[in-house]
């Protein structure tokens, strides 16, 4: 029982992570209705601006700011340099300028800074802390949960309640029709892509100190669940991508736990295949036309 | 945005189109087309398929480009640019409706009134003139179509537009929705607003406007109060009275 309560609590903490990085996918999917395969190699590219600075000043949180800022212009300048010339008439082209992007941008860091995995320090306490004897989440682990959760509600409330929330979702429905209400559908595309690479960039920097370190690769696992995970929620659906970070998170966690680790790449595919097989368009694909 | 609306100038008619052709191509889809709408006015413009009407809408709304003429709205030129027509208080309905789908009705709405500071009471009250406020949260692709083309149509008053064109706001309504929207659209006018709007059903355009414009092959071939051109056998001719025995 209570490695089972560790286990769901470390769970949370990777989904909400995967969670993140899904709603980057969902971010773009919805704005733009293109994949960006080129998430994780932009994440990573943030990770490596906030690791510089954290060795120059050795502050985290200047790092942290740094990655957030690296993240908007890089989001801009690919989408001002580099997508918006992508056909609109062939889905394929975007996602063949993202893997363009993705080898250019991971090649450039393999260059500047090498292949090695360099470990990243963790800024807080990495071990799990005992309520009533039991080893619950680690302080890090809590401090991933309540980022993840204060982006979505900013998110959900930007979305929601904001002026800007409304274009970018009209603009998504309906580009045409939205430029003549007076949307400058251009602009919410490129704000969607800022905003996409920001909260993508945040979830690689959380992910990085939990895993084996920094490297030019150190992000394609975590596009590849991401990926799944907004696949299973439903592209078009943030909500969606909550609910499949936390399940696949779970997931991963219990299966690592009871089974090996081993078998968690096994046990995400097969999670994708049932629910490709049974609900295509994701687990909240319907809900999501409906309430979005 | 505020800051881009230009005042409209004294005197001037709220649009005014001088000598405007489109073409696609070879094909001419409006040819030397001339007409204007004032303050408080109901213009509508008739003609056969493919006479140019939406054609005409889709220049004034800078979806096309003219290959001569001129459009102004309140006196000045209109610059060739969809994004600027809210602000130079031009609203339009679509044939195809045109909403967003995914969104509730209430946002649709708000969608219209993208510039003012509160658009939440402007919406609210707008969506009570129209009997739509016990649906204002439910998706708008769940409404039937009658509801959804008021809808349409909230979108666009809630602007309070200074010119309002309609793209055949009557079609796939029922006998008691098309006079309820004649009334609707006399009440817009009268609160000094200038309306286009074309429309295949004539009872309602004869009924609703001021002056009619009729269009055949992209050129004007009468105009006039609906009485005038109800008896020009010209119009009969190319229009009124395929439209008639077919219907």
């Amino acid at each position: 029982m209570d490695r089972l309560v560790f286990l769901l609590g470390t769970g949370l903490a990777r989904g909400a992570v995967l969670a993140l990085f899904a709603l980057a996918l969902v971010l773009i999917w919805r704005g733009a209705r293109v994949i960006n395969f080129a998430q994780g190699a932009m994440a990573v590219v943030s990770t490596y601006v906030a690791f510089e600075v954290t060795s120059l000043t050795g502050s985290y949180w200047l790092g942290l700011l740094a990655a957030l800022v690296s993240g908007a212009l890089l989001g801009f300048a690919v989408e001002r340099g580099v997508m918006r010339f992508a056909s609109p008439r062939s889905p394929l082209s975007g996602v063949i300028l993202a893997i363009g992007l993705v080898m250019v941008l991971q090649s450039t860091l393999g260059i500047v800074f090498g292949p090695d995995y360099r470990p990243v320090r963790v800024p807080f306490d990495d071990s799990a802390v005992l309520v009533g004897g039991v080893p619950l989440l680690s302080p890090y682990d809590l401090f991933v949960l309540v980022t993840a959760v204060v982006v979505m509600v900013v998110l959900a409330v930007l979305f929601r309640w904001t002026s800007l929330g409304l274009q970018m979702r009209a603009a998504a429905f309906a580009p045409e029709v939205s430029r003549l209400l007076g949307v400058r559908v251009s602009r919410t595309v490129t704000i969607g892509w800022v905003l996409s690479s920001v909260v993508g960039s945040l979830a690689a920097l959380l992910l990085v100190p939990t895993s084996l370190g920094l490297n030019p690769h150190a992000t394609d696992s975590l596009f590849v669940l991401g990926f799944t995970v907004a696949v299973v929620g439903g592209l078009d659906s943030p909500v969606g991508a909550l609910v499949g970070g936390v399940v696949v998170g779970v997931a991963m966690s219990l299966v690592t736990g009871y089974l090996g680790a081993g078998l968690v790449p096994l046990a995400v595919l097969a999670l994708l295949v049932l629910v490709l097989l049974l609900r295509p368009a994701g687990l909240f694909a319907a809900a999501a036309a409906r309430h979005a | 945005m505020s800051a881009l609306t230009a005042p409209p100038r004294e005197g001037a008619p709220r649009l005014a189109v001088r000598g405007l052709s489109v073409r696609f191509g070879g094909l001419a889809a409006l040819d030397d087309v001339s007409l204007h709408v004032d303050e408080g006015e109901v213009v509508g413009l008739i003609g056969p398929n493919g006479a140019g009407k939406t054609t005409l809408f889709n220049a004034v709304c800078g979806l096309v480009r003219p290959s001569a003429g001129s459009i102004a709205v309140g006196g000045l030129p209109l610059a060739p640019d969809p994004v600027r027509l809210a602000a130079r208080g031009v609203a339009r309905t679509l044939q195809g409706l045109g909403l967003f789908r995914g969104l509730t009705v209430r946002e649709n709405v708000l969608a219209g009134r993208l510039d003012a500071h509160d658009p939440g009471s402007d919406t609210q009250r707008q969506l009570a003139d129209l009997g739509l406020a016990e649906h204002a949260d439910r998706p708008v692709g769940d409404l039937p179509y009658p509801d959804q083309k008021k809808v349409a149509l909230a979108r666009a008053l809630v602007a309070e537009p200074r010119l309002l064109l309609l793209d055949e706001p009557a079609g796939g309504l029922g006998t008691d929705d098309i006079a309820a929207l004649g009334d609707l659209v006399r009440h817009t006018a009268a609160t000094g607003c200038a309306v286009l709007l074309v429309e295949h059903h004539v009872d309602f355009v004869m009924g609703v406007c001021d002056r009619v414009v009729v269009l055949d092959f992209g050129r004007v071939i009468a105009s006039g109060t609906p009485d005038e051109v109800a008896g020009d056998p010209a119009v009969d001719e190319a229009y009124l009275g395929i439209e008639v025995t077919a219907s």
